[in-house]
Order: structure tokens, then C-alpha cells, then sequence
């Protein structure tokens, strides 16, 4: 009779029924019913934790509490979706009842009776919310990396074992007139001459050889269009998680305005240091064919080559037959001086002219006589306003033989 | 063997040395000076160096035995046209050469070799 | 950082006037004051003459560095003998080798010599001012 068999089905029912609860309650995943307005009529343990509440704490309340406004409507019409041949799965956010955002991963099972009317929905919850933050770093990450590599003016460029690049900054590409995809794969030999490209080449390949990073190496770079530009580069290596390098990044600041400012300063203090000396040694007409030069400060060799130097290019330039060197001004008088001084002479003499030498004073005189300096027949007057005296009687009395003769 | 080229004026013999010369060219040169000047006519002798820039020890001690011959010969020297730089580099050799007369120019040498002649003729 | 310029034989007297006016040219470029060209030039001229003279063959060897340029003569001659006493101005007055080395010791601004009886060779610095 079926009684019996009917307990023996009914203890099979019961049994499998034990299990399957025993099933949902012990998995990880959420599973819930939701009725037709979306409340929840059943769900397990995971399903709770996941929505933030305590167990059981879902029955009477309603998905729609844990959503925001915004994704409502939406839940709610993908929940009763059923796709034929795909499961219906979506993702939404919602708010837990501890107060903690989350994203889930909505399976739904919508169920309908006659005339596709919707009466509700075995749905799956799956927490994603490690994943999605992980994709948003990693968004926001590779947003703040595009972001300093289309906007730093700095040249950064990573770099292959091969020293080929792998990804450059916007400023980089620009420097060498690419777009940054274009500069992928490609080597420095490509853009600038062998004189650049080649010890740039060396140097990232002992880097990667010895991973010794270069730090502020200043160097200059010619472009194959002639133009020629100075940049501050540091090279260091890239690891991978295993340690091994596998390639270099680099950083290169252009300092051409700096250098080139550095380079006009240098110039300008050359010309400086020059105007100073041409300063220092004037030459000055003091009558016709009569020039002087008054020695101010030291006469170091420097000094006397300078001295020498103008004082004859003027006789030449100012067709002068006489040149009176005035040391009144001089700080010191040694042989070595005095030598200086006599050469000079003997240069003035060479090229046809007369040199005296004048403000030799009391003092001066001494100091020549107690060095036992011979002046070597070079006139010596002690003051300017003699030497000028004797070099007009001088023409006077010439004059007067010219007339006289 | 480069061509002595020289001027009369007068009783006064020009020499410009217009190229650079090696040391037996300009030996040569300087005996063909003396030959040029061995002659009654002459009683002065301007050598004209104002193309040289380059004046080394070798040249600058030749030009004093030229004129250590001249005036062994009776004549009047003038150096003409010693450049700054060429003064210079004879100076820092020691070659002052101050037996020598020396005048820039042409024409102020003229004018002093006229002095010399006429003052050596007194 | 040194780098070389030029190199010029000398094997014959034409060689020296070679020589002295194209390493005046080469210190020109270089920014040299004329004065010191000539100086420069002039020390070529004298020790070129001297390997000329004393060892018939040799050569010159123009380096330049930041600071100024650097002459090397050298040759495989017989070797100067008594370097010191050739550099005496005393003794100079009938040697011409001596003449030679203390002129251009005077124009230079460093000037060293090495000499075996196998060759010589004499490096000259001037500084650019």
C-alpha cells in the first residue's frame, strides 16, 4: 500500500531537503528570495554578512533599502530580466546595514506565472568589493601616471633590457618629434647622432650590467638638424619582483637656457676680465707722437704681457716714437720687476720707437741700486712731468738744428 | 731659391724680405744682401721685415750677423718694420739686437738712415 | 680631457716654417692672444729646427686640453748630452740646441725634456688666458 512507501519518500524528501538547506546555509556565496517587490522573503547566513546585518536580519526588509536612489531603478529592472541562453548577472553597489560600501555581483533567477508576470527571484549575491577597489586603484593609479607623463616637463623614459624604450613621457615623444606609441620600441640611435647615442647606449647598458645608477650626469645632445641641446640625467635600474634588472628608467632635465646662460656669463666675464685689464693699462696721447702708460698696482708676467701687448700695438696705431712708462703708481719693485720693465723697453725699442722710464723716485732708485739692477740703458726720469720735459726740449733742440743745419 | 728683391734709392738699398724663409734660404739671402751692398754707391742699407710675423732666434741672430757685416763693410743699418708680436717673441729670447737701428716705417727709416749716413759722412 | 689636433713630420727644413704656421693657426682658433701665437710659433720654430739640425728626423704632436695646448717634439736623434748645461744661459752663446731649448723654455709656460741617446722628447704647455 502507499503508505508505506509514501514514508519512505517522504524521509528521502525530508533528507534531501536537510541537505540542500545545509548547503545554503554553509556556502559562501550570498543566496536569497526576493519577492516581487524585492523584499526579501529568505536568506542564508552569507547573504546576511554580506548586507551587513545579523542573521535573519533580511527577512522583512528590502534590497531597495541597501541601494542607492540612483541604481534603484535599475536593480529593479535587471532583476526580473531572464535571458534565454545567458545567465542574468550584474554588478551595483549598495550600502550595508553597518554602514559599509560594497559591490556585488547580482545572479538572478527571476520567476514568472502565466502572462510573464513577475513574482520574484532566486538571486546569488557575490561580494566583489576587493576586486573593484583594485581595478579603481589601479585606474586611478595608471590616470595619476598618464597625468605626470603628459604633463611633466621633465624627459622620463622606461627602458628594455635592450635600451629600447617601453613608455615615455609626452615631453619626451616631443623632444624627438613623435607621438608616444611611435617612440615605443624604438632606441635613442634613432633620434640623435652616434656622438650622443652611443654613450648613451653604453652607459644604460653598464647600468644594467652592474645596476650602478647614474645620477646628475650632465650631457649634451646634437640632434641630426644641428640643433644642439645640454640635459641633467640620471639613469637607474628596474627590478622585477624577483630582483633581476630588467631595464632602466630615466630621468633627463634640460638645462640648455641654464648652460647657455652659463656659457654667455662665462663670455661676458671674460670680456669683463678683459675691458678690466685694457682699463687697468690705458694708453694715453699725451702729445704728438708722445704716448704713456701708467703702471698701477703689481706687474706680474701676466701682467707685462698685457703691458707689452697694448703698449705696442698703440706705438704702431698711434705711429708714437716715444712711449714713457710710468710706474709712480707701482706697488713694488724687484729684479724680477725691473726685468719685466726693461724687456718692455727693448720691445718698444724693436719696433722703432723710444721708451722712458718715468715716476722712478727717490725710493725705486734706491731699491735699484741696492738690488744692483742693471737698467740697461733705459732712461729713467722721477716724475712724468720730467720725462714729457726732456722728450719737448728734445724735438725743440731738433727743430733748432734743423734750422740751424 | 727665392729672388732678392731690392730697391735703389740714392746711395740707400732697400731689402724687403717678403716670405718666409728656412734657414738656408734665408743664409742666402743674407749673403746676397752683403753682395748687393758691396758696391761704393751704397752707403746704407734698410731690410724691411714688416711681412714676417713669425721672427725666431735663428733669423733674429742672422739678421744681427747681416748687420755686424754692413757696417763692417762701412755701411748704415736700419731694421724696418718689426712687428709687436715679432718684438716681443725677440725680446723673451734675448735677442734685443742693440746694435741695431730699428724704425717702424719706411719712410721714418729712410729718414733715419739719411741722419746716420749724413752724421757717419761728417 | 686631451685630445689630439695635429701631428706634422719633420724631415726637412720646409717642415719647420710648416709646422710654426700651422700650429699658429690651430692656437688662433683656439682663442690664443696674438701675442701668445707668436709665441707659441716661435717655439715650434726653435725646437722644430733643433730636430732638424741635431737629429735630422722627428715629428710634432699638438694636443689640447681645456686649459690650454700642449707641443710635444720629438725625435730619434743622438740625445742631448748634458741637458742642464744646455739650458744655462752661459753656455748657450755658441750652441745653437741651447739657444734653441732655453727660447722656447722662455716662451712656454711649462716645458719638460726627456732625452736618451736613442731619441728626445720635449713637451711644451701654454695656458690660455
Amino acid at each position: 500500500m502507499a503508505k508505506k512507501d509514501d514514508g519512505k519518500e517522504i524521509e528521502r524528501l525530508r533528507r534531501e531537503n536537510e541537505e540542500y538547506k545545509k548547503l545554503i546555509e554553509e556556502m559562501s556565496e550570498g543566496f536569497a528570495f526576493l519577492e516581487e517587490d524585492l523584499s526579501f522573503s529568505f536568506s542564508n547566513p552569507a547573504c546576511d554578512s554580506i548586507f551587513g546585518v545579523t542573521e535573519g536580519g533580511l527577512m522583512g526588509r528590502n534590497l531597495v533599502d541597501f541601494l542607492s536612489p540612483e541604481s534603484t531603478k535599475d536593480v529593479r529592472k535587471k532583476i526580473k530580466v531572464k535571458k534565454k541562453d545567458k545567465k542574468n548577472v550584474f554588478e551595483t553597489a549598495i550600502k550595508t546595514g553597518d554602514d559599509k560600501r560594497r559591490y556585488l555581483l547580482i545572479r538572478s533567477n527571476p520567476h514568472f506565472e502565466e502572462k510573464n508576470k513577475f513574482v520574484g527571484s532566486f538571486v546569488f549575491f557575490y561580494d566583489i568589493t576587493k576586486r573593484v577597489r583594485m581595478e579603481e586603484e589601479l585606474i586611478f593609479e595608471k590616470g595619476l601616471l598618464s597625468s605626470l607623463l603628459n604633463t611633466i616637463p621633465d624627459l622620463i623614459y622606461f627602458k628594455d633590457k635592450e635600451s629600447r624604450f617601453i613608455k615615455v613621457s609626452k615631453s619626451k615623444a616631443d623632444q624627438v618629434g613623435r607621438s608616444i606609441e611611435e617612440v615605443v620600441g624604438s632606441t635613442d640611435f634613432d633620434y640623435f647622432t652616434e656622438e650622443h647615442a652611443r654613450p648613451a647606449y653604453e652607459d644604460e647598458q653598464e647600468i644594467i650590467k652592474k645596476g650602478n645608477p647614474i645620477e646628475g650626469k650632465i650631457e649634451k645632445e646634437t640632434h641630426p638638424d644641428g640643433r644642439v641641446t645640454w640635459v641633467s640625467t640620471t639613469k637607474i635600474p628596474r627590478y622585477d619582483d624577483k630582483g633581476n634588472i630588467i631595464g632602466i628608467l630615466g630621468i633627463s632635465r634640460d638645462i640648455t637656457e641654464k648652460r647657455l646662460w652659463e656659457l654667455q656669463r662665462e663670455e661676458k666675464m671674460a670680456a669683463q676680465k678683459e675691458e678690466l685689464i685694457e682699463l687697468s693699462t690705458p694708453v694715453i696721447d699725451v702729445w704728438e707722437g708722445v704716448i704713456t702708460v701708467p703702471i698701477l698696482g703689481s706687474l706680474d708676467s701676466e701682467r707685462a704681457s698685457r703691458v707689452s701687448e697694448h703698449l705696442l700695438t698703440q706705438i704702431v696705431e698711434k705711429r708714437a716714437g716715444v712711449a714713457i712708462i710710468d710706474i709712480s703708481g707701482i706697488s713694488a719693485v724687484d729684479s724680477a720687476v725691473a726685468d719685466r720693465l726693461i724687456r718692455t723697453a727693448k720691445a718698444v725699442r724693436l719696433v722703432g720707437a723710444e721708451a722712458i722710464l718715468t715716476g722712478v723716485g727717490v725710493e725705486i732708485a734706491q731699491t735699484i741700486a741696492d738690488l744692483g739692477i742693471d737698467m740697461g740703458g733705459l732712461k729713467t726720469m722721477s716724475t712724468l712731468k720730467d720725462g714729457l720735459k726732456y722728450v719737448i726740449s728734445r724735438k725743440k733742440t731738433s727743430v733748432e738744428e734743423e734750422k740751424n743745419g | 731659391m727665392a729672388r732678392l728683391t731690392r730697391m735703389h734709392l740714392g746711395d740707400i738699398l732697400v731689402v724687403p724680405i717678403q716670405e718666409e724663409l728656412h734657414d738656408t734660404a734665408a743664409e742666402e739671402t743674407g749673403e746676397k744682401i752683403i753682395r748687393e751692398a758691396d758696391n761704393s754707391n751704397i752707403k746704407g742699407v734698410a731690410i724691411d721685415i714688416s711681412a714676417l710675423d713669425i721672427v725666431d732666434s735663428f733669423l733674429g741672430r742672422l739678421l744681427q750677423k747681416i748687420a755686424w757685416g754692413l757696417r763692417a763693410m762701412g755701411k748704415q743699418v736700419i731694421l724696418v718694420g718689426i712687428q709687436p708680436e715679432v718684438a716681443v717673441a725677440l725680446v723673451e729670447l734675448g735677442l734685443y739686437l742693440e746694435e741695431i737701428n730699428t724704425a717702424f716705417e719706411l719712410d721714418s727709416a729712410l729718414e733715419k738712415l739719411r741722419e746716420m749716413i749724413d752724421e757717419d759722412s761728417r | 680631457m686631451k685630445e689630439e689636433i695635429l701631428r706634422i713630420p719633420i724631415n726637412k727644413e720646409i717642415d719647420v716654417l710648416i709646422a710654426r704656421r700651422e700650429i699658429k693657426s690651430e692656437a688662433e682658433r683656439i682663442g690664443f692672444r696674438w701675442i701668445d701665437q707668436t709665441r707659441i710659433a716661435t717655439a715650434v720654430s726653435e725646437l722644430t729646427r733643433n730636430i732638424i739640425k741635431h737629429a735630422y728626423r722627428g715629428e710634432v704632436i699638438v694636443n689640447r686640453d681645456d686649459g690650454g695646448i700642449e707641443i710635444i717634439c720629438r725625435d730619434e736623434g743622438p740625445g742631448i748630452p748634458d741637458i742642464e748645461q744646455a739650458l744655462e744661459r752661459g753656455y748657450s752663446t755658441t750652441n745653437s740646441l741651447g739657444i734653441g731649448l732655453i727660447g722656447a723654455k722662455h716662451l712656454m709656460d711649462d716645458f719638460e725634456i726627456e732625452s736618451t741617446d736613442s731619441g728626445t722628447k720635449i713637451t711644451t704647455y701654454k695656458k690660455l688666458k
